[in-house]
């Protein structure tokens, strides 16, 4: 674990509020956008982000740096995050996937080729339709960048279940954007 | 191998993790699989354009909230945002006062930048001019309407610097212009998008925060192209460079 993190949970379990808050700006605003995309509300992620970090700030002692400082907090957040996705889709009696099972890859459907360019909103809206499970892959390496070996610790799944849910989520997408008319052919331009 | 083994070569390949072997058998068969290569090509527009999608970021209440509650305080009840809202107002994002006051802040910014371009030395102006009044967040208002205004406010403050900027243009050089240029084609395609979006879905959030976003980063690069007019006005070189290499991230 690198110094730098060890030192500033060492100064946020001393009750250092500016560590704290140093540990927010840090990473408030990659767990927002994950936890807008997958709870799909301002409301609900804003609830959600508040949730972590102040569980976050709980939780802190138990930290013992067998992960970076910043994939605990994504994993925390990730975990909530899914947690109230799945509980408010059982609330509404809707299926969802499972993070830990490696799913059945998608049949290459040989479908028509997707938009040389699809707008933002489109894929905005793509994603919003995804599986959970998936969706939290894509949005963790894609979107935000993370590299499968983090997406992997913060999921708490296999490298290989990573790929295979980023893998399953792009094929998703390359379906929704081709086929739906709303998604992707009514794209003009890229942004 | 099948094509089915190949998909998985395609994802490796695009998140850079293959080896110079099967980089090179995924190469060969995607020389004579066109079905192969246009999955290929497709993960690259995705991927590319999932880079790009907007970055929002949280409304500076949860992070007061927060600190509120770790401090032994009741910040949740006594919080006016957040307590929930009811009626119409449910589907209006909770940022929209930041909205019409952010509008207000760039009108203020676009004044003090008209300033600096009329005169350079004025720039600092320990007194600019209150242009538009910060919106008082306790007064009954309607929420459409103040959006409505945060956007009219956004398009005037983009339309006086795109009046800077036209009338100015020949202090740029035509490489600089041209990234100027490209950069803001990308933004008024978002606002575009946006737009059709909300024309669509008025009520919905992500459309609404991706238009304010879009107007806001247009605001800021026609910023950035007045204060490097000024720079090169005033001949200041590092501080022009700096502005270019900003323009070009």
């Amino acid at each position: 674990m690198r110094h730098a993190d060890l030192e500033l949970a060492e100064r946020c379990q001393r009750g250092d509020a500016g560590a704290f808050e140093e540990l927010y700006r840090l990473h408030a605003g990659r767990l927002y956008r994950l936890m807008l995309r997958m709870a799909g509300s301002v409301q609900d992620a804003e609830d959600l982000l508040q949730d972590v970090f102040l569980q976050a700030h709980r939780k802190l002692g138990s930290f013992r740096g067998d992960s970076s400082l910043g994939t605990w907090l994504y994993r925390l957040g990730m975990n909530h995050c899914l947690d109230y996705v799945r509980g408010r889709q059982a609330r509404m009696g809707r299926a969802t996937d499972s993070l830990d099972a490696d799913a059945a890859p998608e049949p290459a459907a040989p479908a028509p080729a997707m938009p040389a360019a699809i707008s933002r909103i489109d894929l905005e809206r793509a994603i919003a339709q995804l599986p959970d499970g998936c969706k939290a892959a894509f949005l963790l390496h894609d979107v935000e960048g993370f590299e499968h070996q983090e997406v992997a610790a913060i999921l708490g799944v296999s490298i290989g279940t990573s790929k295979s849910q980023v893998h399953r989520a792009r094929l998703k997408l390359r379906g929704m954007l081709t086929a739906c008319p709303e998604l992707g052919r009514g794209a003009t331009h890229a942004s | 191998m099948s094509c089915q083994a190949f998909e998985v070569l395609i994802g490796d390949a695009g998140d850079g993790g293959l080896d110079a072997a099967a980089r090179q058998r995924l190469d060969a068969h995607l020389a004579v699989c066109p079905a192969c290569r246009q999955m290929a090509e497709d993960f690259a527009v995705i991927r590319l354009t999932a880079g790009a999608l907007d970055r929002p970021v949280p409304s500076p209440q949860v992070w007061t909230r927060i600190a509120a509650e770790i401090d032994g305080g009741s910040a949740r009840g006594s919080d006016p945002v957040s307590r929930p809202v009811s009626g119409g107002l449910t589907l209006l994002p909770r940022a929209w006062p930041q909205f019409v006051a952010a509008a207000a802040g760039v009108v203020l910014a676009t004044g003090i930048a008209w300033m600096a371009w009329r005169d350079p030395g004025s720039a600092a102006h320990p007194n600019p001019p209150a242009i538009v009044a910060r919106p008082d967040s306790d007064v009954d208002v309607d929420p459409d309407q103040e959006l409505k205004l945060a956007e009219d406010h956004y398009v005037s403050a983009i339309s006086g610097l795109e009046e800077i900027t036209r009338t100015s243009s020949e202090a740029l050089d035509p490489e600089t212009a041209g990234v100027l240029q490209a950069n803001l084609t990308v933004i008024d395609q978002a606002i575009g998008e946006s737009r059709a979006a909300l024309q669509q879905e008025p009520a919905s959030e992500q459309a609404q925060a991706s238009l304010f976003e879009a107007l806001r980063d247009k605001v800021a690069l026609l910023q950035d192209a007045v204060a490097l007019i000024n720079e090169m006005r005033t001949g200041n070189a590092a501080g022009a460079a700096r502005i270019v290499s900003g323009l070009n991230q």
